[in-house]
């Protein structure tokens, strides 16, 4: 107990340790259009990005390149350019323009110290978290021939956030005040490239001669903006920066300049040339993709992951009947254990929603249904004398208890057809995610056969039957996705009602005084079906593919 | 002389012998003479049984000691649910039946846990209930009359 205690104020301080990570929006939908920029290609030459606040420790390597690629999504998506390259070095085509950007991302997250510790074994549970994100992004675009400064302009965007329960495991509500800030100037800053652009086509500026007489400013390739904050390039600075006058080919065209300290961009190139592009990578915390070698693992893959988990499961039959009242109780019941393992196709919950799947299964349950033992109780009338009974079976003259319960082994088997749905939550960061669900599930049709067994006497059925079953469950887990692994834990319950028995089967009904012959009595009741019920519990450890 | 004594001693010893054994042939022809005057074996008297097992009794048996294999079965044909049948029955007898423990389940035999000792007089009543006996003596409660009698074999002697 202690140990799952400590294990899960562990993962608590790995969520929080790593919330102040950034994390990627999803790119825009492409919006087609046919305008004068379908013959335009860009070149997304310089995108840097710097950290402050809680990122200004972030190690450089740690900048995603990613953002580079939202933002030519953002810009794709906003004009039909010949062609986005992301990467160098490239060739310049005819009618061309050069972008250099900078992203300023600042972040600071508060907190109650106090009700955080406080909280702490209970995930934060009332802890509440506030800050503010302060994001700009200075863009300059330059004619790809001339170097000239086509336009530049710096935009700024401010979000706040804020969460009062669970805080110290959710990062949600940060992220998405990260996507606000960066989504809205990324569009923001590629519509005003396109509008930049369409006006430089309009006034003839674009792709025209190489020369410091075209541009009228003369000198070297615009600087690189510097990820240190000294050398921020703000919308005046880059109107203020020198055009280019050569490149280090001597060509005029400018070349690449490697941004020290950051890891290459990814190589993405739209257009029609180019194709789609060739890798997305719009979040920071999609887990490393695995390379499957062997078609099974392969196969496996697409089916999500694999899971082995031990389980312990219940199960009750019960037939009930009518009494007096007109009430139903139950006559019979019966009830078997089962542990095992179990292997099965699984995959852990990415994001919190509604979902809903098709089920195909199949069940199968062998037990025994007896009715109740029940003293009756003793009537003392005068002038007579109840005797006890000695009973033996006639089979073999062994000895048997005259009052036993009636006793019949089941084999109740389903084939069925259905749905299931609920509601899943995940919240974490890339180190670890808690998830859990809620579902509910109905079998629309089931293929039944039941098998109801005693002494020498056997009855089957068999038959399609509507509606007659379904299920309701809950998982609660942890899952790991850089590692691929998810440990949760599982309850189910499943209830198969009115399983109808070949034909009507009797047991010994409640006690009942019979004035006829003045003593309780317990007659025969026919029954005609009977309900299953189960429970299971597992815990399964997940390898997520 | 004393070998020629020895066969007169035996001689007389014999025919000692010889008239008790007359004198005791003769004592028991004359027993049936004087059996008038002993008390003479109770007769079996009639025990209505009635069957409130909610199962037909396949078979009925009285018999005199618990071991009932080798009693015979007293009933024509099954004895129905709240039905009679009469057997004769000694004091110190034991009852037998054998019922369905649910209709399709096993036959069982239950057999009375005591002798009915009391039984020696007209118009006593057992009722076979599905995992008890009462015995009911005569002039009390008794239940209706049953919907149907079973004919009833003569006792075996």
């Amino acid at each position: 107990m202690h140990g799952a205690r400590l294990l899960l104020c562990l993962t608590t301080l790995g969520a929080v340790g790593c919330a102040a990570r950034l994390r990627l929006p999803p790119a825009p939908a492409p919006r087609p259009s046919t305008d004068e920029l379908a013959g335009v290609a860009l070149h997304l030459r310089h995108f840097d990005v710097r950290g402050e606040g809680d990122f200004a420790k972030l190690e450089p390597t740690w900048l995603p390149d990613g953002l580079r690629e939202l933002f030519a999504d953002h810009l794709w998506a906003e004009a039909e350019y010949a062609r986005i390259h992301t990467d160098a070095p490239w060739t310049r085509p005819a009618r061309s323009a050069i972008v250099d950007a900078e992203l300023t991302i600042a972040q600071a997250r508060h907190s109650t110290v106090v009700l955080d510790v406080l909280m702490l074994p209970w995930f934060g549970l009332l802890a509440p978290h506030w800050g503010e994100i302060d994001a700009s992004l200075s863009v300059a675009v330059r004619d790809a021939a001339s170097g000239a400064v086509l336009d530049s302009f710096r935009l700024e965007r401010h979000e706040d956030f804020s969460a009062f329960v669970f805080t110290l495991l959710r990062t949600n509500f940060v992220f998405d005040a990260q996507r606000r800030a960066v989504t809205g100037l990324f569009a923001a800053a590629s519509a005003r490239v396109a509008n930049g652009l369409r006006a430089a086509l309009a006034a003839g500026r674009l792709d025209v001669a190489a020369g410091p007489s075209a541009v009228g400013v003369a000198g070297a390739e615009a600087p690189a903006p510097s990820s240190s904050p000294a050398a921020l390039v703000t919308a005046d600075a880059l109107s203020r920066a020198p055009a280019v006058a050569s490149s280090p080919t001597g060509s005029g065209v400018p070349g690449p300049v490697p941004l020290a300290g950051l890891p290459p961009a990814a190589a993405v190139e739209r257009g029609d040339e180019g194709g789609l592009p060739v890798r997305r990578s719009h979040s920071l915390f999609a887990p490393p993709r695995l390379t499957y070698t062997s078609r099974f693992w392969s196969t496996l893959a697409l089916l999500g992951g694999v899971e082995v988990s031990p389980f312990y499961g219940f199960a009750r039959v019960a037939s009930q009947a009518k009494n007096e009242s007109g009430a139903r109780v139950d006559i019979a019941a019966g009830q078997a254990t089962q542990t095992g393992y179990r292997v099965a196709l699984y995959k852990a919950p990415a994001r919190t929603g509604f979902f809903v799947y098709p089920t195909l299964g199949y069940m199968q349950q062998t037990i025994a249904i007896a009715d109740f033992r029940e003293t009756l109780p003793k009537v003392v009338l005068p002038g007579s004398r109840d005797i006890e009974a000695v009973c033996r079976r006639v089979k073999d003259y062994a000895l048997v208890e005259c009052g036993a319960p009636t006793v019949y082994d089941l084999d109740m088997k389903s084939g069925y057809g259905g749905g299931r749905g609920g509601l899943e939550f995940v919240f974490g960061d890339s180190g670890v995610q808690m998830f859990g669900s809620a579902s509910l599930g109905l079998n629309l049709v089931e293929y039944r056969a039941i098998r109801a067994h005693i002494a020498d006497h056997t009855g089957k059925r068999r038959g399609f039957d509507w509606l007659g079953s379904g299920a309701a469950g809950g998982t609660l887990g942890v899952s790991f996705p850089e590692s691929h692994v998810a440990l949760r834990f599982n309850v189910d319950y499943e209830l198969y009602r009115n399983f109808k028995y070949a034909q009507p089967i009797d047991f010994r009904g409640p006690s009942t005084w019979d004035e006829t012959v003045q003593n309780y009595v317990r007659p025969p009741t026919y029954v005609d079906g009977a309900s299953l019920s189960s429970w299971s519990l597992q815990c399964a450890l997940a390898l997520t593919l | 002389m004393r070998a020629g004594a020895d066969p007169m001693r035996r001689a007389a010893s014999c025919l000692a012998l010889v008239l008790v054994a007359l004198m005791a042939a003769l004592h028991g022809g004359c027993g049936a003479d004087r059996s008038a005057a002993a008390p003479e074996a109770p007769p079996p008297v009639p025990l209505r049984v009635f069957n409130y097992t909610f199962w037909p009794l396949e078979s009925l048996r009285v018999h005199y000691t618990p071991e009932f294999l080798s009693a015979a079965n007293l009933l024509p044909a099954p004895l129905a649910h709240a039905s009679e049948a009469t057997v004769d029955v000694h004091p110190g007898a034991y009852i037998t039946v054998v019922r369905l423990h649910s209709e399709h389940g096993e036959r069982e035999t239950v057999t009375t846990a005591e002798p009915l000792d009391e039984v020696d007089q007209v118009g006593y009543v057992l009722m076979v209930f599905f995992d008890s006996f009462r015995l009911v003596a005569p002039g009390y409660a008794m239940p209706p009359p049953p919907t149907a009698a079973a004919e009833v074999a003569p006792l075996s002697p």
